[in-house]
């Protein structure tokens, strides 16, 4: 770190910004564990902070744990979040489809589902485990 | 794909810095651009997560780049639309595994549909008088290449 003390500061308290965003999230989604809104909350600000860690990398002196953190984070809570996704992008097609596209799109929303299911644990998990340390 | 390290030394002032952060993600977005016409999904998915970064850094900044608030709402078009031809990506490979080729069809629509939307809105942007103006007046980068 070898930045103007003025730039140092404001780093740090740019970060501690976004992982105090970050935390209040978490809290809400340990208390009302659904997998759904709250996991994509979680994730959408947990890159927010990868973001600004990776910016200001030279800033602070835990940005890689922050980095590491927020990427083990978005990757285990992952799976849920692409599950959900494409099951409601396919009921959506489902709506509008013949018997033929109907029985396709049942095949294909059955992995999606068990996948859903399977990354439900490991997911909840990062979420009630993983910490975020605000830069000293 | 990796974002570009920022080295911040030198930069004596947060608005140094944030300048500099932006005009990093600013380039790196503009390089990657190109991916909008072959629409390739590799490229494309590289050109998002650009985005994201820059939305981000704009995000992060607050007030203090308010003048780029037009951009900032451009880039949460262009990343929702991006996002859209990302997911027909996944769908369509999950498709084309599972043989469902009525699918794949829609899916492929679909795809070409969120690209367009895209193309547009960048193209809208980068224009003269687009809301990328800011980041070109706040960075000093021009978007002609892109």
């Amino acid at each position: 770190m070898n930045n103007a003390p003025d730039v140092t500061a404001w780093g740090k308290f740019l970060i501690s910004r976004r992982i105090d965003e970050l935390r209040k999230i978490q809290r809400k989604a340990r208390k009302r564990w659904s997998g759904g809104k709250h996991v994509h909350k979680l994730r959408t600000h947990a890159r927010r902070l990868r973001a600004a860690a990776e910016d200001l990398r030279s800033c602070i002196s835990n940005a890689q744990q922050l980095i590491d953190e927020s990427k083990d984070l978005g990757h285990k809570t992952g799976q849920v979040r692409d599950a959900d996704v494409l099951i409601r992008r396919l009921r959506g097609y489902r709506r509008f489809a013949g018997p033929a596209e109907r029985a396709e799109i049942d095949t294909v929303c059955e992995p999606l589902f068990k996948q859903r299911k399977a990354a439900r644990k490991p997911a909840k998990d990062a979420i009630d485990e993983i910490g975020f340390r605000k830069p000293k | 794909m990796k974002g570009r390290q920022i080295r911040l030394d030198g930069v004596r002032t947060p608005k140094e810095t944030m300048r500099r952060i932006v005009s990093v993600r600013f380039a790196e977005a503009l390089s990657l651009a190109p991916a909008l016409k072959a629409a390739r999904a590799e490229p494309l998915h590289d050109f998002r997560i650009a985005c994201k970064r820059l939305r981000y850094a704009l995000e992060l900044f607050g007030d203090a780049v308010k003048e780029c608030r037009a951009a900032e709402r451009s880039l949460v078009g262009l990343q929702q639309s991006l996002g859209d031809a990302h997911d027909c990506d996944i769908l369509l490979h999950m498709a084309r595994r599972c043989k469902a080729s009525h699918l794949a069809n829609r899916v492929k629509r679909d795809r070409e549909r969120a690209v367009r939307r895209a193309q547009r809105l960048w193209q809208r942007s980068a224009s003269d008088g687009g809301s990328f103006n800011s980041l070109i007046l706040l960075t000093g980068i021009g978007t002609r290449k892109a």
